[in-house]
């Protein structure tokens, strides 16, 4: 029987720990279990007969850690470990094998240096070579971090047809190491179309119940359960678990009259508790768990449901009719996306759309990368927003999570391209209605365009609860009596599709005064009409005001309890620049002020003059202060975070480029990932008006080279803070030299002194962010 | 875990050296430490291992985890001592994210942040410690310093084997890169001997062993970092 049609009839029962059964045959702390697989295939082989032997369907191979960063330095190779492996397993006479992978070992980024593509192909080589062996499924198993797991589901479905069974290891708090909850998981993998999902390790059976009935609550495929033999205790400084085989068994088989449809044993469990698990599931039959529809996006750690109340798509990162955000996107500057995406986060959003649809970019790099920084700074949810479907496919595909992709249409060419992205992926889709003939006038007209959008989704595997149907807003001012169709398609598609509904709502005011007024007042009648998000501004008082008011009125907002704490925060502290001059604000490190003061100032004062009398005086007498001992470090932060402010207020008066002093390359050098130096040294060179080119940190040398060619800028800043980076330092230095780069070098980071200067060839040392503004006088002071 | 964090040693990370601090300051202080203890997700493993010295090499062996430890200042470390702990604790990746979204916001408050985490997580190896402790007390024994990969001649490469050893990627979730950097980035591995004679624990006895020596910023004043 195909294992695929087994999952669908009966209750699967997997085998238990081979660590732990290794150990017990002598293998050392800190060994590599994997290696046995070539040294003492006999020991490897006799523990899965007797898994066989106690019962159970489905034996796992010994490969948990064959990748090639666990093995590297092993002397052995992923194919060799997992041929043998997936041998042995076949070997034992089990009903099926199952392809064992672990996590990679490192973390992804941004919180490590791992990156998606790496994954995919360290995940697809054990794939490959455990397919060749002959494997019939594949088990993706203690897994943390879903963004990694997605490459790796990835991978499988791209490179061979196993079935794909996925468990992630929850801590105590219910989440894993990572932050990854039950069900983020269970809609992104559900989504991706594993063939089960669940959990494992950890944990024994008694603690993991939450995490299971919220998973079976959530999960769209089989639930799969692997406990721990107990909770692992303390002794003397070793492991311990502690319940019983009958236990175990009476716990775990709960899980299948729940519902659960896979179970076997983690860490502790051997032969002789499977042998009284299957005992007490044979003759169990198989449960389908209770379940109403969900529908619900999530990144990697949150998640957004839309049933039951209505939400907050926050709209500002899209750069149409925003001059600040297209060049920033121009100059690959995401500090300012990420301060957009915090900011909404601040005001209420519950999800973000992000556009970088700019016709001189590549839209489909510069979305990723994006997708990626948002990510790095929010946890909310990410509406993926593109009129090209390469730039979705590919955002889609990197991003952390379950995301909404923006958007879909009536027409057959969108209907053909996009859906198959969202079925492929497991992303929710929003639908316009419009299509070939344009945005129909009537709502019955809009509806058939609905209609034909969820027949068409459905046939390509995308399910109802995935679609969010977008009725489309027009504009008061030029079709005044076309504005209440908007409402009555909104009332038709709930009514007849039962599905979701969207709307980016300030188009409806274009063109007529008080804007928010008129924004607020149609967002109220969609929500009357039983609207479900909306894509908005969540910086508009008005608008935020409407939404915390509807969800009281809708009983969203329970006892009215956020309506009133927000009503309480309102009164704002007076702010009294007339006082008081720009340097004090500065100096005290005031930044509302001190953009307030700028602001005033620059009626009377050109920009320059600003930036050379005011700022950078005060930022001059900061630092002598702070030389002198008399501020410390975070009074001079905030002072320079004060400028910043400051700085902003001006950057809109001035033309692009017009306060820049010079070009300043910086960079955290391949391999640290400690940036908290090299962001301050930034912060205050661009306070002295510089314009710093920021490459982040892990920036291969390769990319510091191409940065600072194209840019010709006089000056670069490399930092490193662990001895084993300074030498990456070092080869991004002579690889600038070597590219003919005559650009003047400091170097700063706390392992670094005068000594390592010379050693990785720097022409100045920046003990802190302070000498680094000297430095930059000095390097351009020279030029002029 | 009951944490409480030492409000002093933040201020001294953070390069105090009694100036004036404003309100604002002590405000966005305490916040910060309040805002680090709910976020971060402190964990820690160890496990005690039997030492041997190979009085040929003069080096340092756990034969029961296969790990031979390089250096004369780890040799000097241990060489007294019967069994020791090999250790790690970590913040999680909660203080990571907390520190790397405040830099979004402001610098100020991820200075601060920083300098707490540094705190905290010194204050969870005293609990791990503590524990050790009382496992070396059973035997007889006192505890000698903690000792981490990087002190003195001690080499950061042996990050990587202490992950493998205590599977602390399972344990804790903590990893190493290639470049033995350890993520989460507030993270700690150290060994520490059950000694006999486990000598003076004095305060600033650890300048002696450090990687920093020579070139840091508190032993320049006169003072220590506190570790």
């Amino acid at each position: 029987m195909d294992v695929r049609k087994a999952l669908a009839e009966k209750i699967l029962l997997f085998d238990g720990a081979m660590g732990t059964m290794l150990q017990a045959a002598g293998l050392p702390a800190g060994g590599l279990p994997e290696i046995y697989n070539l040294t003492h295939p006999e020991i490897v082989l006799g523990i899965h007969k007797d898994y066989v032997a106690a019962g159970c369907d489905v034996v796992t191979s010994n490969t948990f850690q064959a990748g090639e960063l666990k093995l590297a330095g092993s002397g052995y190779t992923p194919e060799e470990v997992i041929a043998a492996g997936v041998r042995l397993a076949k070997e034992s006479g089990a009903k099926y094998t199952a392809l064992d992978i672990g996590p990679l070992g490192q973390l992804m980024k941004p919180m490590g240096t791992l990156s998606f593509e790496d994954a995919y192909a360290m995940f697809r080589r054990q794939i490959e070579a455990g397919a060749a062996a002959g494997a019939d499924l594949i088990l993706f198993e203690t897994m943390s971090d879903l963004l990694e797991v997605k490459a790796g589901v990835l991978a499988a479905k791209e490179c061979c047809d196993l079935p794909v069974f996925v468990t992630m290891t929850y801590q105590q708090d219910g989440r894993t190491f990572v932050g990854c909850s039950p069900e983020c998981a269970a809609l992104t993998l559900s989504g991706l179309g594993v063939n089960a999902l669940g959990v494992n390790c950890s944990l024994g059976p008694e603690e993991l119940m939450p995490v299971v009935e919220t998973l079976l609550e959530w999960s769209r495929v089989p639930v799969m359960v692997q406990p721990n033999a107990g909770l692992p205790k303390m002794k003397d400084g070793k492991t311990v678990y502690d319940i019983s085989t009958e236990e175990f068994a009476n716990l775990t088989s709960a899980f299948a009259a729940k519902g659960a449809a896979v179970l076997g044993g983690c860490c502790g469990t051997t032969p002789a508790f499977l042998s009284a698990l299957r005992k007490k599931i044979d003759g169990m039959d198989r449960v389908l768990p209770k379940q109403k529809p969900i529908t619900a996006v999530c990144s990697g750690t949150r998640t957004a449901v839309l049933d039951g109340g209505v939400s907050v798509i926050g709209e500002r990162i899209n750069p149409t009719g925003k001059k600040r955000l297209k060049e920033k996107l121009r100059e690959q500057d995401f500090d300012y996306i990420a301060g957009e995406a915090i900011s909404q986060k601040q005001h209420g959003a519950d999800i973000l759309d992000v556009n970088c649809g700019l016709p001189e970019i590549d839209e489909a790099a510069v979305l990723c990368r994006a997708v990626e920084e948002v990510q790095a700074v929010t946890d909310l949810p990410l509406q993926i927003d593109s009129s090209d479907p390469e730039a979705i496919a590919q955002a889609v595909r990197r991003y952390n999570g379950k995301p909404i992709i923006n958007s879909v249409s009536g027409k057959a060419e969108s209907l053909q391209t996009i859906l198959p992205i969202a079925a492929k992926y497991g992303a929710m889709v929003v639908g316009l209605t419009l299509d070939e003939t344009g945005i129909p006038e009537t709502a019955e007209k809009r509806y058939e365009i609905a209609q034909r959008i969820v027949r068409e989704a459905e046939k390509y595997g995308v399910p109802r609860q995935d679609i969010l149907i977008d009725c489309l807003v027009l504009t008061a001012s030029a079709q005044q009596e076309l504005v209440m169709e908007t409402l009555r398609a909104i009332q038709l598609v709930k009514a007849g599709l039962g599905v979701k509904t969207v709307l980016g709502v300030s188009n409806v005011s274009f063109g007529l005064p008080s804007r928010p007024v008129l924004n607020s007042v149609f967002l109220a009648a969609g929500f009357g009409a039983g609207l479900d998000a909306a894509i908005v501004n969540p910086l508009s008082e008005e608008i935020m005001q409407t939404v915390r008011a509807f969800r009281v009125l809708n009983a969203q907002d329970k006892d009215a309890a956020a309506y009133i704490a927000n009503a309480s925060v309102e009164e704002k502290p007076v702010v009294k620049a007339e006082t008081r001059t720009l340097s004090d604000s500065i100096m005290e490190g005031r930044a509302e002020e001190t953009a307030a003061g700028t602001r005033k100032l620059l009626e009377t004062t050109a920009p320059m003059e600003i930036i050379d009398q005011w700022f950078i005086p005060a930022l001059d007498k900061v630092g002598e202060q702070y030389e002198q001992g008399q501020l410390f470090l975070p009074q001079l932060i905030r002072a320079a975070e004060a400028v910043k402010s400051g700085f902003e207020v001006l950057r809109a008066a001035m033309p692009e480029g017009g306060a820049d002093k010079g070009t300043i390359v910086v960079a955290t050098v391949e391999g640290d990932i400690h940036d908290i130096g090299k962001n301050i040294a930034k912060m205050l060179l661009q306070n002295y008006g510089y314009r710093v080119i920021d490459l982040g940190k892990d920036v291969p040398v390769e990319k510091v080279v191409q940065a600072a060619m194209e840019s010709g800028a006089p000056l670069i800043g490399l930092s490193a803070l662990m001895t084993t980076t300074v030498t990456s330092m070092r080869d991004t230095i002579t690889a600038l030299r070597k590219a003919g780069c005559t650009a003047k070098i400091m170097a700063g980071g706390a392992v670094l002194n005068e000594e390592y200067i010379q050693y990785v060839g720097a022409d100045y040392y920046a003990r802190d962010a302070r000498i680094g503004v000297q430095i930059a006088a000095q390097v351009f002071g020279g030029q002029q | 875990m009951d944490i409480t964090l030492d409000r002093q040693e933040i201020l001294r990370y953070l390069g105090y050296r009694g100036q004036m601090i404003d309100n604002r300051t002590q405000k966005e202080l305490d916040g910060c430490m309040q805002e680090l203890l709910e976020t971060a997700k402190p964990r820690y493993c160890y496990r005690i291992f039997e030492v041997r010295q190979d009085l040929e090499k003069e080096e340092i062996v756990l034969p029961q985890c296969d790990l031979r430890l390089l250096g004369r200042d780890i040799y000097e470390h241990l060489r007294g001592s019967r069994k020791c702990a090999v250790m790690a604790a970590t913040l999680g990746i909660e203080a990571d994210n907390l520190i790397r979204i405040s830099e979004a916001e402001s610098m100020t408050r991820a200075v601060i942040l920083d300098a707490c985490a540094a705190d905290m997580i010194e204050k969870v190896c005293d609990m791990a410690e503590a524990e050790i402790g009382a496992l070396a007390a059973a035997e007889g024994c006192g505890l000698t310093s903690r000792y981490s990969p990087g002190y003195g001649d001690f080499p950061l490469s042996v990050q990587e084997s202490i992950s493998r050893i205590l599977d602390t990627g399972r344990q804790i979730g903590l990893t190493v890169t290639e470049n033995q950097l350890m993520i989460p980035r507030k993270s700690v591995t150290a060994l520490i001997g059950f000694s006999l004679r486990p000598g003076l624990k004095k305060k600033g006895s650890r300048c002696a062993v450090c990687s920093m020596r020579g070139r840091c910023k508190f032993r320049k004043e006169g003072t220590y970092c506190g570790r």
